[in-house]
């Protein structure tokens, strides 16, 4: 009697259910709060091989040696206004400047300006560019984004050189 | 006759095999984990930092960092933090002495036969009489290819 008695032991099961529905939803706060930060870089060209574009035995015209400086205008506007003048030397020395544009339109003009520039003069790989000494590193970095697709080569100069600009 | 009456109709209720389920999904994190490639050049940026955006596509490098505000300049490759003015007034201050010494030393344990690449990390809102300041200065000590490190658009 005693020997075919079975002995029913509780199994305790494990409430695998709620436990998906509770994963699922952390995964998907997880995901959401995931900040993926592409990082990126601008470069400037090693000091010492920056392209001399000056007169050679085979192309002994003048360099054009193209400048651009930008400037901050202290106009006590509520928007930022800036100015910038493209210039060259050369054979015929030129120069094309803007004067008191919106911060929004800056980086159109700097396009529209140094396109024109390239269509004239194709063959430049090079450029100087000077800030004045407030204008902020997203300006200069903005400024490269809109100058190095079109001429490769940027050289910083010293924002004292924005005075010779005559802005 | 009461049997047929009374018999309860019983349907197979289908149950999912949650157990393997789970086995499954906990696999297929795994495997997710694992296969996430995490871009091998980290940037380790103070909180006060915020970097510029721009446009550019061009692949940062893991490389040596110096960390630039309008006040002080943090060279971490040679974990020497110092103040603006002794980048910029190079007139043989202690400081100033101590600070080339350092710098010079480290370029000089650089292989040669590779470019010697600084990694320039500063605030949108420094302004670029600071970042030019820094630049020259590294510019002057051996470091000849310059990078901002920027953040995609």
């Amino acid at each position: 009697m005693f020997a075919k008695k079975k002995v029913h032991r509780h199994v305790g099961e494990i409430p695998l259910a709620p436990i998906i529905d509770m994963l699922v939803c952390v995964i998907f706060f997880l995901i959401l709060s995931t900040t993926f930060t592409e990082y990126n870089k601008v470069s400037l060209p090693p000091a010492s091989s920056s392209i001399y574009s000056g007169p050679t035995a085979e192309n002994p015209k003048p360099p054009l040696s193209p400048h651009l400086y930008v400037k901050l205008e202290d106009n006590k506007q509520e928007e930022k206004q800036f100015s910038f003048v493209l210039k060259w030397s050369g054979e015929s020395p030129d120069q094309i400047a803007r004067k008191n544009i919106d911060e929004q339109n800056l980086n159109e003009n700097l396009k529209q300006v140094l396109s024109d520039f390239k269509a004239r003069f194709p063959k430049e790989k090079s450029i100087q560019l000077a800030l004045g000494f407030n204008v902020s590193y997203q300006k200069l970095v903005s400024v490269m984004d809109q100058i190095l697709p079109i001429i490769p080569d940027v050289v910083l100069e010293s924002y004292a050189d924005i005075l010779q600009a005559g802005l | 006759m009461d049997e047929l009456i009374n018999r309860k109709i019983r349907r197979k209720v289908q149950e999912p095999q949650l157990a393997a389920m789970v086995d499954v999904f906990s696999l297929l994190i795994v495997f997710l984990v694992l296969g996430t490639v995490f871009n091998s050049a980290s940037l380790a940026l103070p909180e006060y930092v915020h970097l510029p955006i721009s446009m550019s596509k061009q692949i940062i490098e893991v490389s040596h960092q110096v960390i630039i505000t309008d006040q002080e300049v943090n060279f971490n490759f040679i974990n020497k933090k110092v103040s603006m003015d002794i980048v910029r007034e190079v007139s043989g201050d202690p400081k100033e002495i101590e600070l080339k010494n350092a710098i010079s030393i480290f370029v000089k344990q650089q292989p040669a036969d590779a470019p010697l690449v600084l990694n320039v990390l500063a605030d949108q809102q420094v302004s670029y009489k600071s970042i030019y300041d820094v630049i020259k200065y590294c510019r002057a000590v051996g470091f000849k290819t310059v990078s901002f490190i920027t953040t995609g658009k």
